[in-house]
């Protein structure tokens, strides 16, 4: 009787901290989904930028704004306990997303900033200046990832 | 008449050239492509540091090297150098005070740089602000910290051979095959090494996973399933100018710092560059899961 007490008890004690962990795997599942989202549109925007597919500069803005929504809720998807080594599922992610904030919410914001900038300048029709305002939506995730990606 | 006429032009031309010898005309802009094509010499900046003054960790299976002040400052930097003292380390491996240098500077690559090139790439850093800061001594283990370990090294590794014409190729490949060979090093990350650390020839290209800095360098050798075999040419120059992959992510790391000066060429250096690199023998060489890096 004591020893089904105690079974019991431990299992009501444990069962939260698995199911959080649970949880936080499928966060991390989640937050590489919103990831790949994003470099489809990237993928999308070059495939239009360097082939042979000028009629389609306009979808340009369609990416751009994706990337610039996306970019906003960036910051939520990274709560404490989804680091690497945390959840069964690996991540990516570096510690300094967590030691540093503020820094990668900011990342977050130029990626935010950049892409709407590129959205601005396809509506304004200015097709001069697209590569290098691509250039910088560019710039913006590889700063990002030099900062908080690990690479192994 | 005739021939004395003849004669004043030959002594003239032989003046002119005698004296082009002595004092060449620098030229700096010639010396930023190249500049740009070895990647801006990036492992010569260190994280939070002065452009190009050194101190950089560079880890290797025999220690810690530290980067060297290449700014023109000239005391701490390689301001007082002369040409000859820049083609004797770039070639040759050798410091201006003689010793041997730890292969960890790629002078294996720049050993197939023509001297004009060595030249203007020193007419560039030297239009750039001197930084005085001190070089850092190695940390490396014993017998690595000996300099004339190096020595041994080079007796045993060190062959330099220029790269010969191929007249099956066309110019563009054989641009490419310099720029690459010679000024970018791709090899120096790319291509595994063995105990000796020198560059396993049979793998040109085919990744490592001991890269810069702790990070996997791809295999870049046109392998379909282990490599860029999948890629087209436009992939590649556009992965140059940008640094992104064609599935839209970006690359990190080394490569990432070396990109923005790739993306400083003129287009047709990168198309040589990728010219070049698709027509290599493709290696199966499999050194990381696509799938690691998906966040």
């Amino acid at each position: 009787m004591k020893r089904t007490i105690l079974i019991l008890a431990s299992i009501l004690l444990l069962a939260p901290a698995t199911l959080h962990a649970d949880r936080n795997a499928d966060l991390i599942k989640y937050r590489k989904a919103v990831y790949s989202s994003m470099k489809g549109h990237m993928a999308a925007i070059s495939r239009i930028l360097r082939g042979r597919l000028a009629e389609y500069t306009g979808h340009i803005i369609d990416h751009a704004e994706a990337l610039k929504q996306t970019a906003r809720i960036l910051p939520e998807l990274f709560p404490a306990g989804t680091g690497f080594g945390e959840t069964a599922v690996k991540t990516a992610a570096k510690p300094e997303v967590w030691e540093r904030p503020e820094e990668f919410h900011k990342a977050a914001k130029r990626l935010e900033d950049t892409s709407a900038d590129l959205a601005e300048t396809v509506r304004s029709g200015n097709v001069k200046a697209l590569r290098e305002k691509v250039g910088a939506v560019g710039k913006a995730c590889q700063r990002c990832h030099q900062q908080f990606r690990r690479k192994d | 008449m005739t021939t004395h006429l003849f004669r004043w032009g030959l002594a003239g031309l032989a003046l002119l050239l005698a004296s082009g010898l002595h004092a060449r005309t620098p030229n700096p802009i010639a010396g930023e492509r190249i500049f740009n094509a070895a990647g801006g010499c990036g492992c010569h900046t260190a994280e939070n540091g002065k452009p190009l003054s050194g101190g950089r960790p560079l880890k290797t299976p025999f220690g810690i090297y530290f980067s060297t002040n290449i700014t023109p400052d000239p005391d701490t930097g390689i301001g007082g150098w002369s040409d000859a003292d820049l083609l004797r380390a770039m070639r040759e491996g050798i410091a201006p005070d003689g010793s041997h240098y730890f292969p960890v500077f790629p002078y294996t690559a720049f050993s197939k740089m023509t001297a004009e090139d060595v030249l203007h790439l020193k007419d560039y850093l030297f239009t750039l602000p001197a930084v005085q800061q001190s070089n850092r001594p190695h940390d490396v283990w014993f017998p690595f910290n000996l300099r004339f370990s190096a020595w041994g090294w080079k007796l045993v590794n060190f062959h330099p051979e220029p790269l010969l014409a191929d007249v099956t190729r066309s110019k563009q490949w054989t641009r490419g095959r310099y720029l690459a060979e010679a000024v970018a090093h791709c090899g120096e990350c790319h291509t595994p090494r063995n105990g000796m650390g020198a560059l396993k020839a049979d793998w040109h290209y085919a990744g490592s996973r001991e890269g810069p800095e702790g990070e996997v360098a791809p295999n870049i050798t046109p392998d379909a399933e282990t490599g860029i075999g999948q890629w087209s040419k436009d992939d590649l120059t556009y992965l140059l100018e940008t640094g992104m992959l064609p599935d839209g992510d970006f690359i990190g790391g080394l490569m990432s710092e070396a990109v923005e000066y790739y993306g400083q060429l003129p287009p047709e250096d990168r198309d040589a560059i990728a010219e070049y690199v698709l027509s290599l023998p493709p290696v199966q060489n499999h050194v990381r899961d696509p799938d690691d890096l998906n966040e």
